[in-house]
């Protein structure tokens, strides 16, 4: 067993990277929507309404490939804490990638600033 | 039991008289000096007395509205008082029973059950308990002198701008809760680094117990959620004081701030309150199952998971406001999302249930009430967050229905179940299981009574906060019911109150101890000093996998058998693997933090009655006794490392990133990022639905203004950066110069910033442009405020001899928060100065 203390910051940020990426996600297509949607009157807003479909749909396709390596990477149970930062960081990865998927097929069905 | 003891840390016999020391060194004050107590389970019980009375108080006032509502045309209270009425219920339940009471339940239990002999910063507890609980009293007494708020416990402008609700009712809303919000930040930094520092030895991240990941996620949002009101109230506190127009239509404003605003730190607040009670299920369930909880490391994972998708689902509380249905429907998905996480610890509690041999308790049947109402609370919710649904039952008593349920059946069953559960802890007799089972009898079908007809009465068609109704509608009988229920949940937390007054006798070392067979640390024998030796953690449930487990840690056979230091004293661990590192000395009993929470109460109710100047005097008061507590603090490497069981030799003292202070500070700027970040989230917003106000910005200051404070603020960061150095080398009167400097430069950096904006006459009042850039420098003359103090104190101590290379925790806190003023004073500068140029 190793005697050196794992960073608290490392671990931390470990653990809740999924959730982050969701939150970046979660501000961004919402934001991007909000800003759009209030600039519409503006001489060229009409394009920013144009692109909320795509920047939904890229944005969310980049979350779900940021949150794949947290998901697939097992844990490593010959650790002093058993792979719970591992295994943490992946159940919580997972839960992002659901959000994520529900948040960013919205606009499939949804027209934006309607 | 096992023979020679020579695997444990500490050997036998113990010297003579080692606990009669320890009692010595943790015993409580005695009879008025009891107010000066800061030890977790007299500072823990009080807290937790004191929320209960705060919900039989609102619970008192909800049965006054059944009883108005019991029947059509009902004449027994008018229209206002029925307003305060509804307005006070949810304000003293939200703020001054739910929160606070789960935060108690973490200050009572969290010692113990970490293993520690108290949280690491024991006065600023005290200090929480006591702002809130005279606070709470006085602003709970402004009902009877017609002086409570009515605009509802989210208080929406227009309706309590100046214009629409003149008088002081809303202002002691908006100014009264301020000391709960700085009480319950306060009692979430001695939460988080608690949890985090102060384990026992092997008390790993996944050894640590339910309740304690649960409150440190509690406190965590807390950290996030709670700026954003507090920035809320003080925006509408600044219109109606001074007519800022941040939510007034006419002048760029717009009402939906303050809803953004609110419900960003709303919708989290559900969960602030339910995540600590699921935690406490989480702890009672195997415990009562006899079992280990199935799926702990997934129940940790709900918990953190449901702590941050809590902040993406804010607007589902806004579906009817006009927002695009796209938008919505993120807010919709992320709350489908949610469900996600809760619905495993659900079922975690009940695959536990099924797995084990139940003991069919009073706390059991509470849990299995809780679930029941929880999940038709839930159940609800997820209509609710279907945004087609939402607008038929938008404001309807559906919408009572669904939330009551949530809440009761998310937190007060569990809280509930937890006294029953928990009162051996903490009393010589536990309460009677006789009466318990007629209590929850009650209080169980009350509340199904009172509130699923509710959800009827919602969908045909009743709106939500009418004072009276009128007959023949289909509401008579479905109101009647309903009123019912309420007095039969009141009579179930009356016979709760005689169950207490007959069986609670508070004790620590003579409690009842362990009824349950529990398996966690906090039923270990213990006393006011926590546990007697502290064990090393091996497993989830210790007392469950070591049989002499009690005994050994009673004989102090484990680590800090006595007191080294000859003081107050306590572990500290590395946060992730809990490795022993240093051992802090803690306080004693005093005066300081009780004076200060009085007059920190007193300054913002005074001020809500717009006594300015005596509330000056009582924040002058209140600072001082801050001062004068900080003083006694930092005590510098005074005492040679000592043993503290099997040759482990711990030092007594640390600074920079190994000391507790530093951990404080560090969540202390997380609460100002948290501040800063809603403060500019409030310029943006306003600027996205007024951009026709930020014309004004053509005749914003000229950026030699900005360029000009920003240098001074960088150079005010370099003095600091060099008094650092200086105090390394053991160049205390340097350190202190370039200290003294620094606080120079930050007023230049100031003076600068407000030239800039008088200088072109930027009015707070004229637009809303005016109220945003005069809110983002308000904030940079805050925290230059707050920093100025610290340096100093800083500087004082320096000039007492209490500075130098090795005793410098305050410098090395005052350094950290300057720095980070700085930084989020620039990102302030760009916004007022860089944002209105980018745009043009």
């Amino acid at each position: 067993m190793s005697t050196r203390d794992t960073p608290f910051a490392a671990a931390a940020l470990r653990i809740s990277a999924g959730i982050m990426v969701w939150a970046l996600h979660f501000a961004a297509i919402y934001g991007y929507t909000g800003l759009a949607c209030a600039r519409r009157f503006l001489d060229d807003g009409q394009a920013w309404v144009a692109a909320i479909p795509w920047v939904i749909g890229i944005s969310s396709l980049i979350a779900a490939a940021a949150l794949m390596p947290f998901i697939a990477r097992l844990p490593r149970t010959h650790r002093a804490d058993g792979g719970f930062i591992e295994s943490s960081s992946a159940g919580l990865a997972a839960l992002a990638l659901v959000a994520v998927i529900f948040e960013g097929v919205t606009f499939l069905w949804l027209p934006p600033c309607e | 039991m096992r023979s020679p003891h020579t695997s444990l840390p500490s050997t036998e016999p113990r010297p003579p008289g080692e606990l009669d020391t320890l009692r010595r060194i943790w015993a409580s004050p005695r009879g008025l000096a009891f107010v000066t107590d800061i030890n977790n389970n007299v500072v823990g019980i009080a807290y937790v007395a004191a929320g209960l009375l705060f919900f039989v108080l609102a619970g008192v006032l909800a049965l006054v509205m059944r009883t108005q509502l019991a029947v059509p045309q009902n004449e027994l209270i008018g229209p206002s008082l029925y307003n305060q009425l509804f307005t006070m219920h949810g304000t003293v339940m939200m703020f001054l029973f739910a929160v606070p009471v789960v935060e108690a339940m973490g200050i009572l239990l969290l010692p113990n059950m970490l293993g520690a002999r108290d949280l690491p910063f024991p006065r600023l507890s005290a200090y929480a308990f006591w702002a809130y609980f005279i606070g709470g009293l006085v602003f709970f007494g402004s009902i009877f002198v017609d002086l409570a708020p009515r605009g509802g416990w989210f208080m929406y402008p227009p309706l309590t701008t100046e214009q629409y609700s003149p008088g002081f009712n809303e202002d002691f809303w908006l100014l009264g809760i301020g000391f709960i919000e700085i009480s319950a930040i306060a009692g979430a930094i001695e939460i988080i680094v608690g949890v985090l520092r102060t384990r026992a030895p092997g008390m790993t991240l996944d050894r640590i117990p339910v309740f304690a990941w649960a409150m440190l996620v509690f406190a965590v949002m807390i950290v996030f959620a709670f700026p954003a009101i507090i920035v809320a109230t003080v925006l509408l506190e600044l219109e109606r004081a001074f007519g800022w127009p941040f939510f007034s239509a006419d002048r760029g404003g717009d009402p939906l701030l303050w809803q953004h605003l609110f419900w960003f730190f709303g919708h989290p607040e559900v969960y602030i309150i339910f995540l600590p009670a699921a935690g406490m299920v989480s702890m009672i369930v195997p415990a009562m199952a006899q079992k280990p909880l199935v799926g702990h490391r997934l129940v940790v994972l709900a918990l953190i998971g449901t702590g941050f998708l809590s902040f993406g689902l804010w607007v589902h509380h806004m579906f009817t406001t006009g927002i695009p249905r796209l938008s919505l429907a993120f807010f919709s998905a992320a709350s489908m999302a949610v469900s996600i996480p809760s619905g495993i610890q659900v079922f975690s509690w009940i695959a536990t249930f099924a797995a084990g041999r139940v003991q069919w308790k009073t706390p059991t049947l509470f849990i299995i009430g809780a679930l029941a109402v929880f999940v038709i609370g839930g159940l609800t919710g997820v209509m609710v967050a279907v945004v087609p649904f939402d607008w038929q039952v938008h404001d309807t008593y559906f919408v009572v229905a669904h939330f009551h349920y949530v809440l009761i059946g998310g937190m007060v069953l569990p809280l509930l179940a937890a006294l029953y559960y928990w009162m051996p802890y903490v009393s010589r007799r536990p309460l009677s299981e006789r009466l318990g089972r007629w209590v929850f009898g009650l209080v169980f079908a009350g509340v199904n009574i009172a509130f699923f007809p509710m959800h009827i009465t919602g969908l045909a068609g009743m709106p939500r906060r009418v004072y009276t109704y009128p007959g023949g509608l289909g509401w008579d009988l479905l109101n009647l019911v309903s009123t019912a229920g309420a007095y039969l949940v009141a009579a179930g937390v009356l016979l709760l109150l005689v169950d207490i007054a007959r069986n609670f006798r508070f004790a620590t070392e003579e409690n009842a101890g362990n009824v349950w067979n529990s398996g966690t640390l906090e039923w270990l024998p213990n006393g006011n000093y926590s546990n007697r030796s502290i064990p090393v953690v091996k497993s989830r449930y210790p007392l469950w996998d070591d049989p002499t487990l009690a005994e050994d840690v009673e004989a102090g056979r484990y680590y800090l058998p006595g007191a080294p230091t000859g003081g107050r004293e306590t572990i500290v661990t590395s946060p992730v693997e809990a490795r022993p590192q240093w051992l802090l000395q803690m306080p004693f009993p005093g005066w300081a933090h009780f004076i200060a929470a009085v007059f920190t109460a007193a300054f913002f109710l005074l001020l809500t009655v717009k006594l300015v100047a005596p509330a000056l005097v009582c924040g002058a008061i209140a600072t001082a006794a801050v001062v004068a507590w900080l003083w006694s603090l930092d005590p510098g490497p005074s005492h040679p490392p000592v043993d503290v069981g099997g040759g482990l030799r711990l030092p007594v003292y640390m600074t920079g990133p190994s000391s507790q202070s530093w951990w404080a500070m560090i969540v202390l700027v997380l609460v100002s990022a948290s501040t800063f970040a809603s403060a500019a989230f409030s310029y943006l917003f306003l600027w996205t639905v007024s951009p026709e106000a930020w014309a004004e910005a053509r005749s914003m200051p000229p950026a030699a203004y900005a360029v000009i404070a920003a240098a001074a603020l960088l150079a005010s960061s370099a003095c600091v950066a060099y008094a650092a150095r200086a105090l390394h080398d053991n160049a205390r009167t340097a350190a202190c110069v370039m200290l003294a400097l620094a606080v120079t430069l930050m007023i230049a950096g100031f003076s600068a910033e407000l030239a800039g904006h008088l200088g072109v006459g930027v009015s707070a009042v004229r637009s809303a442009y005016g109220a945003a850039v005069w809110l983002v420098v308000s904030l940079f003359g805050f925290f230059a405020v707050i920093v100025i103090l610290m340096a100093s104190f800083t500087i004082a101590r320096g000039i007492a001899g209490k500075l130098d290379r090795e005793r410098r925790a305050t410098f090395d806190n005052t350094a950290l928060f300057w720095h980070y003023t700085v930084a989020q004073t620039l990102a302030g500068l760009l916004l007022v100065h860089g944002f209105p140029r980018l745009i043009a």
